[in-house]
């Protein structure tokens, strides 16, 4: 099994405060990883440093190092804007800008320097097609991405981050928001992706975790409990925590 | 990021020159004048075409158009800012909250025209301390009445919930919870009004400050001196030799309004009182 | 008994003192049209088309529009100024500075938007105009004087209203630019500023507004004089120091007094298109 992105030793803080302890992971290519805990664990925490945007965050701090195909992303002479092109990010709620769903799409491609508008055309229409929002939206391209449901606005931003080509699709509860038939959509949709992308998915829904994903971290108070593949955590956790968690114990 | 790198810097330096020649302007004010202060400058009225003396009139006569400003302006500043924010599903909001913003754009001068030909000529109170503080207090009802309203909004719901619970009505909801839980920040909003009327110029100059006067004002009616307007006549009428005078009063103004100012912040900043947890 | 009536004492007086704004607002308008209809009626339109202002011959002529075009030529050049100045600080702080800078910035900037007018006229006057005198300058009292004193009058004030209605987005849209490769100025400029853009407008407007109303400033370092300025070291007279500088002199109930009113009035008015305009942009973006 490849990995493409290697955590060693991360350790996070916020101020004075801990919220990851030296955690040590390899995420593997091309399959769905969940990672699943209780409020609070720090999960979000570690998805979000894994294309550095916690560095927004003031007074975060992180020691240890994560690789990314053998370079450290934490390495002050990194190219950010290059690296993040690589790893895409969906949030928890959908963060569509506020322009058109054309333009969400190429918001990407164009600060990465593609002018041209036939190709913009052809990306914007592929990306929109692997997020199965193609059919619904293709004839108001340029209607304001405000205007769509829920649903659809999450699906908006799965496009826009695919546009650039990444290798790795970050996804913090992408669904929390949303009602069930449009969860459905979406654990549908990564499932497909997966067979093109790395998927790292945060959520605290155990149900969605265990349908989608191939493997699963399980995070507690800062601490990685387990990870390894979703069917032999599922029925045969290693960790007492892990089995409370999954017996909803601990929640 | 490259182009990152290099607008950071542009920026910083545009950010920073123009803050550091700001403050640098200020504290030259500030040094320059302080220069001149002296025991005769805060108890002297100016003399000799107010190239010797000082500024205790102006002193004195701001002192006491600001305090008549906020009797004036305060409670009813409170009052309607707790409307706005109380009665915000009446119909007839929409109304008094344009008429309001609509008041706090428009120009200290018209307020001084209008102070001029209501307070001045149709009510004959003439050029006077009245007049003029009558005119400041109409200019900081707005500011006042503004910032309350956001002061009563930020109390919690749950405290007006458990007031509601507890039996009380809605004018004693306000009265026995609101004020009192957003005691600071209305306080707050009382110290910026004043800060206002404190460096007003334009609209008393029309309504009742005079250049100079050989008395403390014996009435209402009588027409004072002020710290802002003794600045302008300073700076603009007498040349050289009064150049002193402007310089240490534009100091002194300063000194006081940055210490009102700052004293608002700090309470607005503060973790003291119930009202901060609204937020 | 005692508790309903004061209730219903309380309720009364809250709603009497609430309907006073309108009442002000009113009595400001009646006031302000009756004291400017003498010159209305007998100087008529020469008020608002003639150059003129020579209100204290014997044959005097009553010309506002000098001073109504000083008065936006004056705000024009100034926002132009101000405005890029205040956003580029904004966005500094907003993407770019560190807690600590937006820290003291910010309080430094709540402090600064409390210095009173006649303070930075003064300032203006006494350390910088002398340094004009040394480039051999005719007028000490100038357009780019006013200028300037009026960028440090305003700067504050544009600023921490830009820089809020910034705050005023969730900062998950910035990140999310950022997630794609965005640069921090990309994110700022093409996101937040349009997410952002009613607030800023907002901003803008009501920093044209104060400009176009600032008096002492002006009063002290414009120069005063009635010409229309065709270099930046040229003197000029806008509206505002015009009623200031010469409502002390006038006989009252004269027709200069009342065309002062007319200046007034246009004052007036003004402010409350802003005012109206910057409600109106706020109004749209919240449907």
């Amino acid at each position: 099994m490849d990995w493409i992105i290697e955590v060693n030793n991360l350790s996070a803080f916020y101020g004075e405060k801990i919220a990851l302890k030296n955690i040590n992971i390899k995420f593997p290519k091309k399959v769905i990883t969940a990672i699943i805990g209780p409020s609070g664990c720090g999960k979000s925490t570690l998805v979000r440093c894994l294309n550095r945007i916690n560095d927004e965050i003031p007074n975060f701090k992180v020691t240890g190092e994560i690789y990314f195909k053998g370079k450290n992303i934490y390495d002050p002479d990194i190219d950010i804007s290059e690296f993040r092109k690589n790893v895409g990010m969906v949030f928890q709620k959908p963060t569509v800008f506020p322009m058109s769903i054309y333009d969400n799409v190429a918001f990407g491609p164009r600060i990465h320097g593609i002018k041209d508008k036939r190709k913009l055309d052809l990306i914007v229409e592929k990306a929109l097609r692997d997020a199965a929002l193609w059919d619904e939206v293709k004839d108001e391209l340029k209607k304001t991405a405000t205007q769509l449901s829920g649903g659809q606005q999450q699906r908006l931003c799965i496009a826009r981050a695919i546009a650039v080509e990444p290798e790795v699709l970050l996804l913090d509860e992408p669904t929390s928001a949303l009602d069930p038939i449009a969860t459905k959509k979406i654990e549908f949709l990564l499932e497909e992706l997966s067979e093109k992308y790395t998927i790292i998915i945060v959520t605290h829904n155990l149900a969605q975790a265990i349908r989608i994903s191939d493997y699963m971290a399980f995070l507690y108070r800062g601490d990685l409990i387990e990870f390894g593949e979703t069917s032999k955590i599922v029925n045969q956790p290693e960790s007492e925590l892990t089995e409370a968690y999954l017996n909803g114990q601990i929640s | 990021m490259k182009k990152d790198l290099i607008l950071k810097t542009i920026f910083r330096i545009l950010t920073y020159s123009t803050f550091l020649a700001t403050i640098g302007i200020f504290l030259v004010v500030i040094i320059d004048g302080a220069r001149y202060f002296s025991i005769d400058f805060f108890i002297k009225y100016p003399s000799n075409a107010m190239t010797e003396g000082g500024v205790f009139p102006a002193i004195v006569g701001s002192l006491i158009l600001i305090s008549l400003g906020i009797i004036f302006s305060v409670p009813l500043g409170i009052i309607m800012g707790i409307f706005l924010s109380e009665y915000d599903t009446l119909f007839f909001i929409k109304p008094i909250d344009v008429a309001l913003t609509s008041l706090s754009g428009i120009p200290s001068i018209v307020y001084g025209l209008f102070g001029l030909s209501l307070f001045c000529i149709r009510m004959n109170l003439g050029t006077s301390l009245i007049s003029a503080s009558l005119t400041l207090s109409l200019m900081t009802l707005p500011v006042i009445a503004s910032s309350v309203k956001e002061a009563v909004k930020a109390v919690p719901v749950e405290l007006r919930e458990a007031a509601y619970a507890l039996g009380c009505n809605k004018t004693e909801v306000i009265s026995k919870v609101l004020l009192k839980a957003a005691k600071n920040r209305i306080i707050t909003s009382a110290l910026i009004g004043s800060g206002r009327i404190f460096g007003e110029t334009a609209p008393i100059i029309l309504t009742g400050a005079v250049f100079f006067s050989t008395h403390l004002p014996k009435s209402f009616l009588d027409p004072v001196m002020a710290l802002p307007s003794h600045i302008y006549y300073a700076s603009m009428a007498y040349g050289e030799s009064a150049q002193w005078m402007a310089k240490a009063s534009s100091a002194l103004l300063l000194i006081i309004v940055l210490i009102i100012y700052s004293i608002a912040f700090t309470m607005r900043r503060g973790k003291i009182g119930l009202d901060n947890r609204g937020k | 008994m005692y508790r309903e009536l004061k209730y219903l004492l309380n309720t009364i007086t809250i709603f009497a003192v609430a309907t006073l704004s309108i009442v002000i607002l009113t009595l400001i308008f009646i006031f302000m049209i009756s004291e400017s209809l003498p010159a209305l009626k007998s100087v008529g339109s020469e008020i608002f088309t003639s150059f003129n202002w020579y209100p204290t011959y014997d044959d005097a002529e009553y010309g506002l529009l000098t001073m109504i075009v000083d008065s936006f030529l004056l705000t024009f050049l100034t926002s132009l100024v101000v405005i890029p100045l205040g956003y580029i600080v904004s966005a500094y702080l907003y993407a770019y500075a560190n807690l600590r800078e937006k820290e003291i910035v910010r309080s430094v900037l709540d402090l600064l938007s409390g210095v009173p007018s006649v303070v930075i006229g003064s300032v203006v006057l006494i350390y910088i105009a002398p340094v004009l005198i040394t480039f051999e300058i005719w007028s000490t009292e100038n357009l780019l004087l006013t200028i300037i004193g009026l960028t440090i009058l305003s700067l504050p004030y544009v600023v921490s209203l830009t820089y809020e209605s910034f705050e005023s987005v969730d900062k998950v849209l910035f990140e999310s630019a950022l997630a794609l490769g965005s640069s921090r100025f990309s994110a700022l400029f093409i996101v937040i500023t349009r997410a952002a853009l009613p607030g800023i407008l907002n901003a803008f407007i009501l920093t044209v507004n104060r400009i176009m109303g600032e008096t002492m400033v002006v009063l002290m370092v414009s120069g005063n004089a009635n010409i229309i300025p065709k270099s930046l070291f040229d003197p000029l007279r806008t509206l505002t120091s015009a009623i200031a500088s010469e409502m002390g002199e006038v006989e009252l109930g004269s027709l200069h007094y009342s065309v002062l009113f007319v200046a007034g009035l246009i004052l007036l008015i003004i402010s409350l298109i802003l005012t109206w305009i910057s409600k109106s942009i706020q109004r749209s973006w919240k449907h």
